[in-house]
């Protein structure tokens, strides 16, 4: 009896494809979301929400701890109407003496002198007694808001940054009205100190989350951070936002901190031109590399209005901006089409950043 | 060289369809809320599935966050705060929908199939 011949086993085209269909189900089976690790802890006044990358690989309650602690260092030096190195700071501009600037608060008063004239004074953070006029320094904003006459004076010869004497590490005030206010600024420079931390604590991929404004270091290995950007009407996600590595994401918006007065809405932005809280747009998101920039940059964009955003988008070397207007519509830049994703059936309008293009609408 | 059997091609036609549905489960998104997270600062995430209706509490450092639960979706009844922000959020429906409480220091977040967000922007 002939034995029978020894199988010659699958044919190639078989070995080869097999192989490659368990590696394309390996694949599939990682996708889970969960290649991350989150920390969520209060710090700087708000809500701090710290993803980290890849999972499993971090000391979470370290990194926690030292975030927590250098933040809250931050929020005390530099909030506008609590006991701090800026109250003092502020104190003393008043008086118009010389002295020397507090090392946590220089690096804020010279970032801001940078972008109120680069603003050419739409951002103007000397105006603290403005903001505090219309009740928004203290925990729970409310009314009522400042008369049309306290207005006027506040606006006849309102400070600006330019205002303050600057020589070294000494400051002398030269306007009795100017009073320091950080809120357009200071999250930017504390979430980019955030980062930096987190690079000595050897952390290679992260998103750091302060309040809703966020910044990237590294990204994910083969793939980019997905950002959900929440409707800023309330309800749920306008867009998804894909972001690369070391960028950062800040919004301004007229929900954030609000009253209501005589029926009105009354938000915490207020237009250096009018004296008043902006209108016509109800939030600006700007993506860009520097975080303060970003920071400083969405409240221009919302002070400046429908009509006047593009130009200041140019003047600060934003390319990348996406504007809810108060009547609901969407306006933003062929750059920030490229990354957004809309998850709602809208129609938006694009605008490249440049001259404005008329009065503003309404 | 010889030709697939029956018994090959049978093979490569299961593998095939095994890693497609793989990836039809993984990668697609769609598929509405399962299950609601809630995130609160100094303690581990609370995982709510969106199953049947209830309405629960959850303490925080400034009141009583109250959450209404029904199949699919869930939304913030009422939470201290005088804004009224995660009140306004409505409805959490799609995967990555949430609402915020600031005063309580909590994040409500609906999750489902298909990819989520690494964070959110607000």
């Amino acid at each position: 009896m002939n034995p029978r011949p020894p199988s010659p086993g699958p044919p190639a085209i078989l070995r080869l494809l097999l192989p490659v269909l368990l590696l394309l189900l390996l694949s599939a089976c990682g996708r889970d979301g969960s290649d991350t690790d989150r920390l969520t802890f209060q710090a700087f006044g708000t809500l701090v929400d710290v993803t980290l990358h890849p999972a499993g690989t971090h000391d979470l309650r370290q990194i926690e701890s030292a975030l927590r602690d250098d933040l809250e260092a931050m929020h005390a030096s530099w909030h506008a109407w609590e006991p701090g190195a800026l109250n003092d700071t502020n104190r003393l501009l008043a008086r118009g003496v010389g002295f020397d600037a507090p090392a946590s608060v220089l690096p804020l008063i010279e970032r801001a002198r940078e972008l109120e004239g680069l603003t050419d004074g739409l951002f103007n953070p000397a105006l603290g007694r403005l903001v505090a006029a219309w009740g928004f320094h203290q925990d729970d904003p409310a009314g009522p808001p400042p008369s049309d006459a306290t207005l006027a004076a506040m606006l006849a010869d309102p400070p600006r940054m330019a205002d303050i004497e600057h020589d070294g590490t000494r400051l002398r005030g030269g306007h009795p009205e100017l009073q320091l206010d950080f809120g357009g600024l200071a999250k930017g420079l504390a979430v980019a100190r955030s980062l930096e931390l987190l690079a000595e604590l050897g952390v290679e991929h992260a998103i750091v989350n302060a309040g809703g404004d966020l910044m990237t270091r590294g990204e994910p290995a083969g793939r980019p951070w997905r950002i959900g950007l929440r409707d800023p009407r309330g309800a749920g996600v306008l867009a998804a936002i894909a972001l690369g590595a070391n960028e950062a994401l800040f919004s301004s918006g007229d929900y954030e901190r609000g009253y209501e007065w005589e029926g009105q809405r009354v938000h915490h932005v207020i237009d250096p031109r009018t004296g008043r809280p902006s209108q016509g747009i109800a939030s600006a998101t700007v993506l860009h590399a520097d975080p303060a920039l970003a920071d400083a940059a969405a409240t221009t964009l919302m002070i400046a209005g429908p009509g006047e955003w593009p130009a200041y988008a140019r003047r600060l070397g934003v390319d990348h901006a996406l504007l809810v207007l108060s009547d609901g519509s969407v306006e933003l830049t062929p750059a920030m089409e490229t990354r957004v994703d809309f998850r709602q059936d809208l129609e938006y309008r694009l605008r490249e950043p440049g001259p404005a293009t008329g009065p503003e609408p309404g | 060289m010889r030709g697939l059997r029956w018994g090959d091609a049978l093979v490569v036609t299961l593998a095939v369809a095994l890693v497609g549905s793989a990836f039809g489960l993984a990668y697609t998104p769609g598929g509405g809320a399962t299950e609601l997270v809630v995130t609160q600062a100094g303690a581990a995430p609370r995982h709510y599935p969106l199953d049947v209706a209830r309405t629960i509490g959850i303490d925080g450092t400034a009141g009583v966050t109250t959450i209404r639960i029904e199949p699919g979706r869930a939304r913030c009844l009422d939470s201290p705060g005088s804004q009224g922000i995660c009140e306004r959020a409505g409805w959490l429906e799609r995967p990555g929908d949430m609402a915020v409480s600031l005063p309580n220091r909590l994040v409500l977040q609906v999750q489902g199939p298909g990819a989520g967000f690494d964070s959110m922007h607000f």
